[in-house]
């Protein structure tokens, strides 16, 4: 006789039956490119007219690109650079804009929509062609990278933050999204507790650092973690440059430009990692 | 002397409440209703920002309809003097918005001339797919027991974070063995298994929208009877209208704007995010300034989805504080 069919098993094969699509996706588009393109960045890989050719060479790949590759070490280091500074830029601006807006103002929704309207534009050709044409600064911060402010920090902190300088008002423009986290952050902490630290006598200082900040940090978390993520991904992103033109090189292929992906990749992780060693402190403090 | 005394006291009182009165207009008697000097300030703040925020979009506008002599007249750095149409008819023509007919290919080939129709044959359908697919993977993930499903969660997290160019490289040469690269496919194939453009988070926004759904309407809908397939499809998708909005409206605006993978995989012809960059070196001889070019490329490239933006300005903000991405 056969076990009839609980509960718990039918809406667990339901449950199946939902995800199965994603499950193939995620095997079909996700995890199988990703470990083929692990094996091309221990291999040569060579373009036959239908098949490419694989031959091991273990992680020469590897210390090809960090070691004897000409530009690719520096490209990092100076991306590494421009993200450590432009990455809390984005989030402290981002929070700004949304303390602004969270007070009861009129003409608060055009406002909003205002600083949300670069989201919607923010295209990679776009973005080079609006730099391009100097229009990605601040007139009086442009003004700062003429007089060799910066060079007592070497010549590579020096080029960054003259560019971050230079193409201040675009790296502002990433923040759309993150500043509606954070306004949707603020209006979740309940008045009840601003007006109980008023009746003790707080002043608008010290709530804000006491009660606003404690409250928001798990969505200034958030924020930082889509912000890396955002600015790793752009298209004008160098690194991204480099791999493109490595696919098709004649003496790199594939393997080539897959390691540099994964080095890449391996960036990004440590960013994140950074961002959550900040924040795990005063993310457990809110749990409790 | 007594009566003296009196009305100085009473004037010294009446100032007080005046000045505190004045200091709760200036400064605000709480820190909500901040007072008019408060609320001055934020509103210079606030406006300075919009202004520097918005003037590479009128610096756009402003250039594209600049002739020769506006583009080097300082007087006419926001209003052209003499407003011109000749560049944006130039980036029209470079930027192969109309298809070209050619005899002896499909009407498919022939209209996949203009960047126009791939840059749309893109953006829609994939939009549309991943507005289903992520719902029902979002729900999924919400709602219902399978196994494995926190390290599931966990693969989620990582399909988000780690780049796309990371896994691409093998996607492009299996799209090109089966000759799909310059189709639309490319885009839609991975967005109809929940994998597409950003798919990460529109999952995500649909779980945590799905997992605010109090549970007593399902179990209400388990009793009388209606299966977990009926009650998505009837009841818990129709119900995440906010969420589908949010979803839908940002997958079609990334879709628009996506460069790097559009650049690559779409080589025998291009879609207007590629092409803009393509378009804008007017030839010698023409009698045209590069940047007002750019420009005007530029800005034909952002008017539908600036129109998209005008019309639904309220649904992009609120949709985000609305559909719970945070939290």
């Amino acid at each position: 006789m056969k076990k009839p069919i609980t509960i718990e098993t039918r809406r667990k094969i339901e449950g199946l039956a939902f995800i199965s699509l994603w499950l193939i996706g995620l095997a079909l588009f996700w995890i199988y490119p990703l470990i083929y393109s692990f094996l091309m960045s221990l291999n040569k890989v060579t373009i036959m007219t239908d098949h490419l050719q694989f031959k091991f060479i273990g992680l020469t790949n590897f210390k090809k690109v960090l070691f004897q590759d000409a530009d690719i070490p520096n490209t990092f280091i100076q991306f590494i650079q421009q993200s450590i500074i432009i990455i809390p830029i984005i989030v402290v601006f981002a929070l700004v804009i949304a303390l602004l807006l969270n007070q009861k103002l009129k003409g608060r929704g055009i406002i909003r929509g205002i600083f949300f309207l670069p989201v919607v534009l923010t295209s990679g050709n776009l973005i080079n062609e609006l730099v391009g044409q100097k229009q990605g600064t601040i007139t009086f911060l442009a003004s700062v990278t003429s007089q060799n402010m910066f060079s007592y920090l070497g010549p590579t902190w020096e080029t960054t933050i003259n560019n971050i300088l230079a193409n201040f008002l675009i790296i502002l423009w990433y923040s759309g999204v993150q500043m509606l986290i954070l306004i949707a952050g603020l209006q979740s902490i309940s008045p009840s507790i601003y007006e109980a630290a008023k009746i003790d006598g707080a002043n608008g200082w010290e709530i804000f650092w006491k009660i606003t900040l404690p409250g928001i940090t798990p969505f200034i978390f958030i924020s930082t973690v889509y912000t890396i993520v955002d600015q790793f991904t752009l298209t004008s992103n160098p690194i991204l440059k480099i791999v493109n033109d490595k696919i098709f090189g004649s003496n790199t292929g594939f393997g080539y430009a897959s390691a540099i992906s994964w080095v890449y990749f391996g960036v990004i992780l440590l960013f994140l990692a950074l961002s959550f060693m900040i924040f795990r402190k005063s993310l457990k403090l809110t749990r409790k | 002397m007594y009566k003296i005394q009196q009305v100085v006291n009473h004037l010294w009182n009446r100032n007080l409440n005046f000045f505190a009165s004045l200091q709760a207009a200036l400064f605000g008697s709480n820190i909500e209703n901040g007072g008019l000097i408060g609320k001055g300030i934020i509103y210079f703040l606030l406006i300075t920002f919009a202004i520097l925020y918005l003037e590479p979009l009128i610096y756009m506008i402003s250039t594209t309809f600049k002739g020769f002599s506006d583009f080097t007249n300082p007087t006419a750095k926001w209003i052209p003097k003499d407003p011109t149409f000749v560049n944006l008819k130039y980036a029209f023509k470079q930027m192969q918005i109309l298809p070209i007919f050619m005899s002896g290919k499909t009407l498919w080939e022939n209209l996949a001339s203009s960047s126009l129709f791939n840059s749309i044959t893109i953006a829609v359908p994939s939009a549309l797919v991943q507005t289903i697919t992520c719902a029902i993977a979002g729900y999924a993930f919400a709602r219902l027991p399978f196994p494995f499903k926190k390290t599931m969660i966990g693969l989620l997290i990582l399909t988000y974070i780690v780049p796309p160019n990371t896994v691409f490289i093998p996607l492009a040469w299996i799209y090109k063995k089966y000759n799909l690269l310059s189709t639309p496919l490319v885009f839609i194939a991975p967005a109809l298994f929940g994998q597409g453009l950003r798919s990460g988070i529109f999952i995500i926004i649909y779980m945590q929208f799905f997992r605010k759904i109090p549970k007593e309407l399902e179990e209400a809908a388990t009793l009388d009877g209606v299966g977990t397939f009926r009650l998505f499809w009837k009841i818990m998708f129709p119900l995440s209208k906010p969420a589908m909005i949010t979803v839908f409206l940002f997958s079609l605006v990334w879709h628009w704007n996506e460069t790097y993978l559009s650049s690559l995989l779409y080589t025998t012809n291009t879609t207007l995010s590629v092409q803009i960059a393509r378009a804008s070196i007017p030839v010698n001889g023409t009698g045209l300034n590069l940047q007002p070019v750019q420009m005007a490329s530029g800005l034909m490239f952002i008017l539908p989805i600036l129109i998209i933006y005008l019309f639904t300005q309220r649904l992009f903000t609120e949709s985000i504080e609305r559909s719970g991405i945070v939290e």
